[in-house]
């Protein structure tokens, strides 16, 4: 049996000789310390090794296996017979008699008594329903859980689940709009979605930075709607439609924040009316003035790629004015700006944009404004631009 | 402890993402391979047995939690679970014990011989320590990982591992003896 001291002295020897995390083997006798011998001649192998072709027969194993793994948190979509479905949708009945329950629900939020049959009335949406319509549901889902958790935020309580569960949910619907079951407004709508996503985790990551663990898991999850609204651009922009020239994170959202607080400056100078445009790829959001004391409307030059913004003079006293092209204030959907989920819920749909929407403007020319104003000096958070 | 890096890549594995999983499994195989093949004799079967390590690793992702333990703990942990099913179904059906197979490391036969006779003495006196004892040599020797790393990838302290330590090394080397052939005590008598 051995002693502490005794062993604490072989360990102290032994690091010495075969120091942590190198192959070196460093002053050593043989002959002189029986039990470092050992050691050392179990450290210097040779050491069993896998040959490459094994390496690459397993990993094809391994990947295939994957596939038939159910990778969400929460699996809500496993591979069901339509015995087994219709067996839940007569469960569901059962369920939904209970109609007052479930429509006081809808607007409860995490740790609530009912939420729980909340989410069950989603699942057995989600069971009913085929790929597209899915697909719908799905979104509609990640908008609620988005909703949840800035509910939960605003009452100073910080919850990670519910971003994860909206992860879930556009990771799933990635993978129905990339089959082919979505369309490209949907994946446009996870562009938006994941652009909240990201917004909202960032906010509350500002607001833990003496949690660690917390604001660590809040950045996981930044970086996983990171991929996703990549990856819903590239099908976005795939499918034929004009690429939206969104900045790479964190420009957007510091433009995405720049915006916000640039529309609060719109909201309190209602005599002025202002056209904020969309975020060039240096993540600018600029200010332009469409209609403003003493100067003449704007309008954009279509011949060149560049926006030129020009100012053309003021109309003389019964002169009419010249026809605008820049679209009236909040018409233009800017990337970012997350689109009202259908309203066909009990509970409200909360807006983020303050402002009316007007149908959005048919202009098919992309818009690169003017870099004018700097993007904010200091950002949010610590340790510089890109947390990651 | 796991850094961020790594707990980044566990979520996106555990969502599906193939490359996140390819990864993982690259950075662990050989490691995974090493701990195997010296606790395995038949190379076959430490390449079925490592297979069956990651395949399970990939079921079991979505249950994985991290808890703040080094993902290859829970590798680990699965291998040597692998390893004990291995020789529970050998002592049911007991098949006679084949030399390590072993890689042409010299030119001259002799040399090959030589070495492969080495190695083999080696690698039998270290199965005849305790699984506990075997996995404390091979992490801290073969792995090189610290004793810290070891007590946490072990469940134990620090305390308890340079104790084990010591009494595996003693046990390792009566076994090889001072000539370096191993000694089969537990059969009673010498090489």
């Amino acid at each position: 049996m051995s002693s502490a001291p005794e062993a604490n002295e072989l360990a102290n020897r032994l690091d010495r000789v075969l120091p942590p995390h190198s192959q070196a083997v460093q002053d050593h006798t043989a002959g002189q310390d029986l039990l470092v011998d050992a050691a050392v001649r179990l450290a210097r192998g040779p050491h069993p090794a896998l040959a490459d072709g094994i390496v690459s027969r397993i990993e094809s194993q391994v990947l295939a296996r994957a596939v038939l793994v159910s990778a969400p948190r929460y699996p809500l979509r496993r591979r069901v017979t339509v015995v087994a479905r219709w067996a839940v949708a007569a469960c569901l009945v059962l369920v939904i008699v209970a109609v007052s329950t479930a429509t006081a629900s809808a607007s409860s939020l995490p740790g609530e008594r009912l939420y729980p049959v909340k989410r069950l009335v989603e699942q057995g949406r989600l069971a009913l329903s085929g790929d597209s319509g899915e697909v719908d549901l799905r979104l509609k889902f990640v908008g609620r859980r988005l909703d949840e958790f800035e509910a939960l935020l605003d009452q100073g309580t910080i919850d990670v689940d519910p971003l994860e569960d909206a992860l879930d949910d556009m990771h799933s619907t990635l993978r129905l709009v990339e089959a082919g079951a979505g369309s490209v407004d949907d994946a446009q709508r996870l562009v938006e979605l994941s652009e909240r996503h990201m917004l909202l985790a960032e906010t509350a990551r500002e607001r833990v930075q003496t949690d660690p663990a917390t604001s660590d898991q809040l950045l996981i999850t930044v970086s996983d709607a990171t991929e996703v609204h990549e990856k819903a651009q590239q099908l976005a922009s795939s499918r034929g439609e004009p690429h939206t020239m969104t900045p790479p994170i964190p420009e957007v959202i510091h433009s995405f924040k720049q915006r916000r607080s640039l529309e609060k400056d719109v909201e309190a100078a209602p005599e002025t009316r202002y056209t904020l445009t969309s975020p060039d790829p240096g993540g600018t959001a600029v200010l332009i003035p469409t209609e403003a004391p003493g100067l003449g409307p704007l309008h954009r030059d279509a011949s060149d790629p560049q926006i030129l913004v020009e100012v053309s003079p003021p109309p003389k006293n019964n002169e009419p004015r010249a026809p605008v092209d820049a679209p009236a204030p909040g018409s233009e959907p800017v990337p970012g700006d997350p689109a009202p989920a259908p309203d066909d819920d009990p509970a409200p749909d909360p807006e983020d944009d303050p402002t009316p929407k007007p149908p959005p403007s048919t202009d098919p020319a992309p818009r690169v404004p003017v870099d004018d104003d700097p993007p904010p000096a200091t950002p949010p958070t610590p340790g510089g631009n890109r947390p990651w | 402890m796991l850094n961020k890096d790594e707990a980044r890549l566990i979520h996106q594995a555990q969502r599906g993402d193939r490359d996140a999983i390819a990864t993982l499994y690259r950075e662990h195989v050989q490691a995974i391979y090493r701990y195997i093949g010296y606790r395995v004799p038949e190379q076959p079967a430490a390449d079925d047995l490592t297979a069956e390590v990651f395949l399970r690793m990939v079921e079991g992702l979505p249950r994985y939690k991290q808890n703040g333990a080094p993902f290859e703990a829970w590798l680990y942990r699965i291998a040597a679970a692998r390893v004990a099913d291995y020789y529970r179904e050998q002592s049911r059906h007991p098949q006679e014990e084949l030399p390590d197979s072993m890689p042409d490391h010299t030119a001259s036969p002799e040399g090959v011989l030589q070495v492969a006779e080495e190695v083999s003495d080696l690698r039998a006196a270290l199965r005849q320590l305790s699984s506990e004892h075997q996995d404390i040599l091979l992490l801290r020797f073969v792995e090189r990982k610290s004793h810290a790393e070891v007590a946490a990838l072990l469940g134990k302290t620090v305390t308890a591992v340079k104790s084990a330590q010591h009494r595996a090394l003693t046990q390792l080397a009566e076994r090889l003896g001072s000539d370096g052939k191993i000694r089969h005590y537990l059969r009673g008598f010498d090489e």
